[in-house]
């Protein structure tokens, strides 16, 4: 008996052989999963395989790269643009970046569902994507307390803080200006989900640039590029 | 059975095209060897000849064997407009529908992030350098209708608004002769949010 199909979501597209496609697949049941989408480029094809749309899907193959046996769509289309378009690119790139094959993701697949819904919504952009940032490391293992510095002493308001990949938040007791590190009350703020306060997005920008840094290795995220108002060939900034 | 070394290697350089599976592949190179040995000269030629002497236009990026392009040499043609397109083929493309009377520019792609493609690789640089003192009071956006298409429309959007340079995007939605009950959530979304004043 095949399986039943399962929520989805494209995260990436590359032309396969004629009229195929291998697709980088978001899916509740598995995580991360590439697949052959059969007919997925032909001029007969019933279903287009955009990245954004909920989708249920259904495989056949024993080996990492499956064939996809099912496609349909199971809710309402994501419909970004402009700023939040490269928004959902810049997730889909993290996802595909840091995400290992077949290893489920459940808590991360609805974090993704509901940023890509906030988006959409016309949500301020930058909250959602610290947020999501933040839930990627969580559920990765790599997360680390925002309210304990690594002594276990709670994070104070006054106090500047530096973060390390091996042990997280350290104190900065001689700090080399007033706005070196991290505000103590930015990543309370952070922990609470609190985003009023201009600082905190960009101690949360800093903190996330630095944690997720240390997973992605020396290639950049391409989709940061794009947050530039400047010619291209000056690097930009996300937001 | 098992085919001798150059029919082999024949058989594999023809599965190389697009749409051309091993059977196929085995026919055309069947079909050469023992029907047209002269048609299997010319075309052996005609690929050579093309492979050595098609490059690119300097001024729009397109195919082309002179260093300027018939299109962009054509003094009847708008230098007002501008298209930017992914490729070659969606010149052809453009030019076939016959309405359209400015000038191309290509782009190598799109915008792919997970694939390392950002403005820089697709060429954007090129396209602000090709429109710095030029004539052109409009471009219009004709990337595919994709997620990423939309991407390097925006992109390509928000750096030439600054430069006082009509921006437009050509419209998508609804395909003429279609019915609604038929068509797919994101091209009604994307109808629906590009809709038109009648009057």
């Amino acid at each position: 008996m095949l399986p039943s199909p399962g929520p989805a979501y494209v995260l990436h597209t590359r032309p396969y052989r004629d009229s195929s496609a291998l697709v980088d697949l978001l899916t509740l049941e598995s995580g991360l999963q590439r697949a052959v989408w059969r007919g997925a480029r032909g001029q007969r094809r019933k279903l287009s395989p955009q990245p954004f749309v909920p989708l249920l899907v259904s495989f056949t193959g024993r080996s990492e790269l499956k064939t996809l046996t099912q496609a349909e769509v199971a809710g309402r289309f994501a419909l970004l643009q402009g700023q939040t378009l490269f928004s959902g690119l810049y997730l889909n790139e993290l996802l595909v970046r840091l995400l290992v094959a077949g290893d489920p993701q459940p808590i991360l697949f609805a974090a993704y569902q509901l940023a890509l819904e906030q988006l959409a919504g016309g949500a301020s952009v930058e909250p959602i994507l610290r947020r999501f940032e933040w839930q990627l490391l969580d559920n990765l293992g790599y997360g680390f307390s925002l309210t304990e510095d690594a002594g276990g002493q709670p994070i104070e308001p006054h106090q500047r803080y530096v973060w390390h990949a091996s042990d997280g938040l350290q104190p900065l007791f001689q700090p080399v200006s007033p706005d070196a590190g991290l505000s103590g009350a930015a990543l309370l703020a952070m922990a609470a989900d609190d985003w009023s306060a201009a600082g905190t997005l960009r101690t949360a920008k800093l903190l996330m640039r630095q944690a997720l840094g240390v997973h992605l290795g020396d290639r950049p995220l391409v989709s940061r590029s794009l947050f530039a108002r400047r010619p291209p060939s000056s690097r930009g900034d996300l937001q | 059975m098992s085919f001798s070394p150059l029919i082999r290697q024949l058989i594999d350089a023809l599965r190389g095209l697009p749409g051309v599976g091993p059977k196929t592949a085995q026919r055309m190179a069947l079909s050469l060897l023992e029907r047209d040995r002269q048609g299997g000269l010319r075309l052996a030629e005609a690929l050579q000849q093309a492979m050595e002497g098609v490059g690119y236009c300097s001024r729009c990026r397109t195919l082309s064997e002179a260093e300027i392009c018939e299109l962009c040499s054509d003094p009847r043609r708008d230098d007002s407009l501008l298209c930017v397109l992914q490729s070659p083929a969606d010149v052809w493309a453009v030019e076939m529908a016959g309405s359209f009377r400015g000038r191309y520019f290509v782009l190598k792609g799109h915008l792919s992030p997970i694939d390392g493609l950002g403005p820089d690789e697709i060429g954007v640089p090129a396209l602000i350098e090709r429109l710095e003192g030029s004539a052109v009071t409009e471009v219009i956006l004709a990337t595919n209708p994709t997620v990423e298409g939309e991407a390097t429309a925006h992109y390509i959007a928000g750096l030439l608004r600054p430069l006082g340079i009509r921006v437009s995007r050509i419209a998508h939605g609804v395909p003429l002769g279609g019915e609604l009950e038929f068509i797919d959530g994101g091209t009604l979304a994307h109808a629906l949010a590009g809709r038109t004043l009648i009057s």
